[in-house]
C-alpha cells in the first residue's frame, strides 16, 4: 500500500484511540469530582480535580487565558467541543474522520460510516445547549462510538497492511496515554495516615482505574484493597490487561514483527518489551516511577519515528 | 389547452408515455407522506455513505450533497438504443480527430477546420505532436452531455474529453434507488449499470504500455479538496487500484513508481483526474505541486500511459464542438446519428453581430468555461446581465460561443410542492479501450429550481437515477 496512506490509517486509528482516552479521562474526573464532594467537606468543587485533564493534555494555559477559571462545565465545555482546542474530542475526531476520508477506498463502508455518523452527530453540538446529565450521557454514547469503531476495523477489514497499521497507532497512543496518566499521579510516600486522606486515595485509585478501564481488572487480580503500588503495577507489568504498558507494547512489537521481521521499529519494540517483561516493580520504584514512565513514552516515540522511515518512504 | 412549451418525460401525447406507464400507476398510489418519508431516508443515506461534493469558493472544505431527486428518469429501450449508437460513433469520432491533430492533421490540410483554431488554442498540446499513443486512443473516458428536445430527438450540447465527472453518482443513484423502492425494480426490468467499474479497469488495462502484461494503474487525485474527490475514492475502490496524489509518485530514469510501504512500486497506466495544466510542473505550470516532476517525459518515452491523454481538451472545445458533424463524416463516413445545437462564433464578425442583436434569445459560453460558471441564460437574464455580456462579447469574441436557448426536456420531480416537471439533461459514460462501450443509463442531472435551465450541481443543480429499460425478454425472466 501507499506510505502516504499507511500513515492516514495509523493516525485515523490513533485519533479515534485518543478520543477515547479523552473521554475516559473527562468521565473519571466527573466520577472522582462527585466521589470526593460527598466524601469531603461538600464545599463546591475541587479545582485540582479539574485541572489534571487540562494538565495531562498540556492544555492548562492555553485554558487560562481563554476561560480564565476552572470549572467542571468549563473543563468539560473545553474538552468536549472546542474546536480551538486542538485535544479536544470535537477536534480530534474530526481529524480522524480527516484521515479517515484520505483514505476511505482503503476502509470497508462499515469503518467509515461509524466514523462519519460519530462526527455528523457531534459536529453541531456545543456545551452551552447541554444539562450536566446530557454530558454524562454524551460521553456514554462516544465511549460507545469508539467501541463501534474497534468493533468495525477488527470485525469488516481485511487482515491485511491496513489493518495493521491502525492497530500499531492504536497501541502505541493507548500506551502513551497510560503512561501519561500513571506519570501524572502525585507521589505518594507510604499509606496515608488519617482517614480522610485514606477515604480520598481510595477514591483517586478508583477513578484512575476506571479511567483505564481496569477497575474489575484489579479487583480480579489482587485479593486486596486498592493500593497505588499494586495500581501501577498492574497497569506497567499484566500483559492480560488491555491498557497495560506491557499488553500495548506486546501488540506492537507482534504487529511489526508481521509487517517486517527486520524493520529497525522492531529492533526499538522488541528492546522495550524485553525490559517490561524482565523489568521488577521494586526495581520501577527504586529509579522513580515518573522517570521509568517519561522514559517509556519515549521510547514509543522513537518507534513511531522509525516506523514513518521504515514504512512510509520518508526521507 | 394551451400547448406545453417543452417536451416532459412522462406526460406528452395527451396520457402518459408508455416507459412510464407502471411507474405512474405506483406514484398515484403512493400517499404524499410515503414520498416524503423515502425522500427524507434518501437524504440521510447520502449523508452517512458520505456522498458529498466541495463548492469551490465556498469556506475551506464545505462539503455539500448534491440533491437526489427520487423519482427516476426513464428511457425506453429503443430510445437508448439512439443514445448508445450516437455517443459511440461521437467518441470515435472525438479520438480519430485528436489522434489526427497530434499526428498527421489531415483535418487542417483538407481545410475542413481551420488550422490556427486548433494550432493556437491553450488546449492543443504541442508536447503530445507525434506520440503514439497505445490504440491510438486520447479519451478513455467521456462524458458526453445530451438533451432531449421531442419525442425523437436528442441533442449533443457539450462533449467532455478531458476529465468528466459524476459517474459515481450514477452509481450511488442506483445504489440507493434500490435500497429505497425494491418493490418498483421488481416489476420494471433495469438494466444494470453496477459494472461500470469492471469495465473501465478493463480499459484503462487493454491501454497499458505494449510490453506490459500484467499493468498496475493507479488513480491519481488533486486530494481530498477536490470537489469530486469522493468519485475519486469511490472508483478506487470499486477497482480496487491505489488512489495516489502528486506526492506519492516518482518518476526515475524514465519510469514512473509510487512510494509504498515496501517501497516503490512502478506503476503503468495513471487515470488521472488532474487538469493538465497541474500534470508536470516541468512541462506546464512550475508552481502546481499537485503534479509529478517528469511525468510527461515518461509519458514520452511510453513507460507510462496517462488516461486521458494530455491535450484532449482541444476536442471539446466549445469551438471545435460546431465542427463535431464534419469530423465524424470526415474520419468514419457516417451521417452523425445525434444532433448538434447551432452555434455561433462570435469570433466571425456575421455571427458577432446576429449574437448582439438576439442576446435575450442565446444561451452565452465562455470556450473554456465549464461548471455553468461565467454564462448568460439570456431569457432569464436581467438587462443589466445582457448589457455586461454585451460588452463582453464586442471586447473579446473569441472567447464566447452562442447557443440558441434548448427546450430542454422536463420530468416529474419530487420538489417542496409535491411533484412537478423540471428540466433535465443526460450524461452518459463512453468508455475506449478494447472497444468503445458505454453502460445503459447516465447521469441525469436536473435543475431543481422552477423553470430553470442550469443543470449543473456548482448551480444547486440535483441528479436523478436513469432507468434504461431492458426490452421485453431480453433477460431471462427468474
Amino acid at each position: 500500500m501507499l506510505g502516504r496512506a499507511a500513515d492516514n490509517i495509523f493516525w485515523m486509528a490513533r485519533h479515534v484511540e485518543r478520543v477515547e482516552s479523552t473521554v475516559r479521562l473527562l468521565r473519571a474526573t466527573e466520577l472522582n469530582a462527585l466521589l470526593t464532594a460527598s466524601a469531603g467537606d461538600g464545599g463546591g468543587e475541587d479545582e485540582a480535580i479539574w485541572a489534571r485533564p487540562l494538565l495531562l493534555t498540556g492544555r492548562m494555559d492555553d485554558f487560562m487565558v481563554r476561560y480564565e477559571q476552572l470549572s467542571s462545565g468549563r473543563v468539560m465545555a473545553y474538552m468536549l467541543f472546542d474546536r480551538d482546542n486542538p485535544a479536544s474530542v470535537k477536534s480530534v475526531l474530526e481529524r480522524a474522520r480527516e484521515n479517515a476520508r484520505a483514505t476511505r477506498h482503503l476502509l470497508t463502508n462499515e469503518v467509515w460510516e461509524s466514523l462519519n455518523h460519530t462526527w455528523i452527530a457531534i459536529r453541531d453540538q456545543h456545551y452551552v445547549t447541554m444539562q450536566r446529565t446530557a454530558v454524562a450521557d454524551r460521553l456514554d454514547w462516544l465511549l460507545e462510538r469508539c467501541f463501534m469503531f474497534r468493533g468495525a476495523l477488527f470485525g469488516s477489514m481485511r487482515r491485511d497492511e491496513s489493518l495493521r497499521f491502525a492497530n500499531i497507532g492504536m497501541y502505541l497512543e493507548r500506551g502513551d496515554h497510560t503512561a501519561r496518566l500513571l506519570a501524572a499521579q502525585p507521589d505518594r510516600a507510604g499509606a496515608a495516615a488519617d482517614p480522610a486522606a485514606q477515604m480520598r486515595e481510595y477514591y483517586e485509585g478508583t477513578a484512575l482505574l476506571k479511567a483505564l478501564g481496569s477497575y474489575r481488572a484489579y479487583r480480579e487480580t489482587f485479593a486486596s484493597n486498592l493500593d497505588f503500588g499494586r495500581i501501577a503495577e498492574l497497569l506497567i507489568l499484566h500483559a492480560t490487561v488491555p491498557r497495560s504498558l506491557r499488553g500495548c507494547i506486546d501488540e506492537v512489537a507482534e504487529t511489526l514483527r508481521i509487517l517486517n521481521p527486520t524493520a529497525e521499529s522492531l529492533k526499538v519494540a522488541h528492546e522495550l518489551q524485553y525490559r517490561l517483561q524482565t523489568v521488577q516493580i521494586g526495581h520501577v520504584r527504586r529509579v522513580g516511577m515518573r522517570a521509568f514512565l517519561l522514559d517509556f513514552c519515549k521510547e514509543l516515540d522513537e518507534i513511531s519515528d522509525r516506523i514513518r522511515h521504515d514504512f512510509m518512504m520518508v526521507q | 389547452m394551451a400547448q406545453p412549451a417543452f417536451f416532459d418525460e412522462m406526460h406528452s401525447g395527451g396520457g402518459v408515455r408508455a416507459p412510464y406507464g407502471r411507474y405512474a400507476d405506483w406514484l398515484h398510489s403512493t400517499p404524499a407522506e410515503a414520498l416524503q418519508q423515502r425522500h427524507d431516508q434518501a437524504n440521510s443515506l447520502f449523508r452517512t455513505v458520505g456522498i458529498t461534493f466541495n463548492v469551490y469558493g465556498e469556506e475551506g472544505g464545505t462539503e455539500r450533497l448534491i440533491p437526489f431527486d427520487i423519482v427516476p428518469r426513464i428511457l425506453a429501450a429503443e430510445e437508448w438504443a439512439i443514445v448508445e449508437a450516437g455517443v459511440i460513433q461521437r467518441v470515435n469520432g472525438l479520438n480519430a480527430f485528436l489522434h489526427d491533430v497530434y499526428n498527421d492533421q489531415e483535418i487542417l490540410r483538407s481545410g475542413l477546420i481551420p488550422p490556427e483554431m486548433v494550432l493556437t488554442n491553450s488546449a492543443f498540446r504541442p508536447e503530445m505532436l507525434g506520440l503514439k499513443l497505445p490504440k491510438s486512443i486520447y479519451a478513455h473516458v467521456a462524458g458526453v452531455d445530451i438533451v432531449r428536445i421531442d419525442d425523437k430527438t436528442f441533442t449533443v450540447l457539450e462533449d467532455n474529453a478531458r476529465t468528466p465527472s459524476g459517474v459515481s453518482y450514477m452509481l450511488e443513484n442506483r445504489q440507493a434507488m434500490m435500497r429505497l423502492f425494491p418493490d418498483l425494480f421488481s416489476a420494471y426490468a433495469v438494466a444494470p449499470v453496477s459494472h461500470y467499474p469492471e469495465l473501465l479497469l478493463d480499459t484503462l488495462r487493454a491501454v497499458a504500455p505494449r510490453e506490459v502484461d500484467d499493468p498496475v494503474v493507479v488513480l491519481l487525485t488533486p486530494g481530498q479538496y477536490n470537489s469530486a474527490y469522493f468519485e475519486h475514492a469511490f472508483l478506487a475502490q470499486e477497482m480496487g487500484i491505489e488512489l495516489v496524489e502528486g506526492q506519492d509518485l516518482f518518476v526515475d530514469d524514465g519510469e514512473v513508481f509510487m512510494r509504498t510501504t515496501r517501497g516503490p512500486k512502478r506503476v503503468h497506466v495513471i487515470y488521472r483526474r488532474i487538469d493538465d495544466d497541474y500534470l508536470d510542473p516541468l512541462t506546464f505550470r512550475r508552481e502546481s505541486t499537485l503534479g509529478v516532476p517528469g511525468l510527461m517525459a515518461a509519458c514520452r518515452l511510453g513507460r507510462v500511459t496517462v488516461c486521458n491523454a494530455v491535450g484532449g481538451g482541444i476536442a471539446d472545445d466549445k469551438a471545435i464542438y460546431s465542427y463535431m458533424p464534419e469530423i465524424i463524416r470526415f474520419y468514419l463516413g457516417q451521417e452523425p446519428i445525434l444532433n448538434n445545437v447551432p452555434t455561433y462564433t462570435p469570433r466571425r464578425a456575421e455571427d458577432l453581430s446576429y449574437v448582439l442583436a438576439h442576446l435575450p434569445e442565446l444561451v452565452v459560453k465562455e470556450v473554456h468555461g465549464s461548471g455553468g460558471y461565467g454564462m448568460l441564460v439570456g431569457p432569464a437574464a436581467s438587462k443589466a446581465e445582457i448589457e455586461a455580456f454585451r460588452a463582453k462579447l464586442i471586447a473579446e469574441p473569441d472567447r464566447f460561443i452562442a447557443q440558441p436557448t434548448l427546450a430542454l426536456s422536463t420530468c416529474p420531480t419530487y420538489v417542496d410542492a409535491g411533484i412537478a416537471p423540471r428540466h433535465v439533461d443526460l450524461r452518459p459514460f463512453v468508455l475506449s479501450g478494447k472497444k468503445t462501450m458505454v453502460v445503459p443509463g447516465g447521469l441525469t442531472r436536473v435543475a431543481m429550481r422552477k423553470g430553470s435551465l442550469v443543470v449543473n450541481s456548482s448551480q444547486g443543480g440535483g441528479t436523478k437515477d436513469t432507468w434504461v429499460l431492458e426490452k421485453p425478454h431480453a433477460r431471462p425472466r427468474r
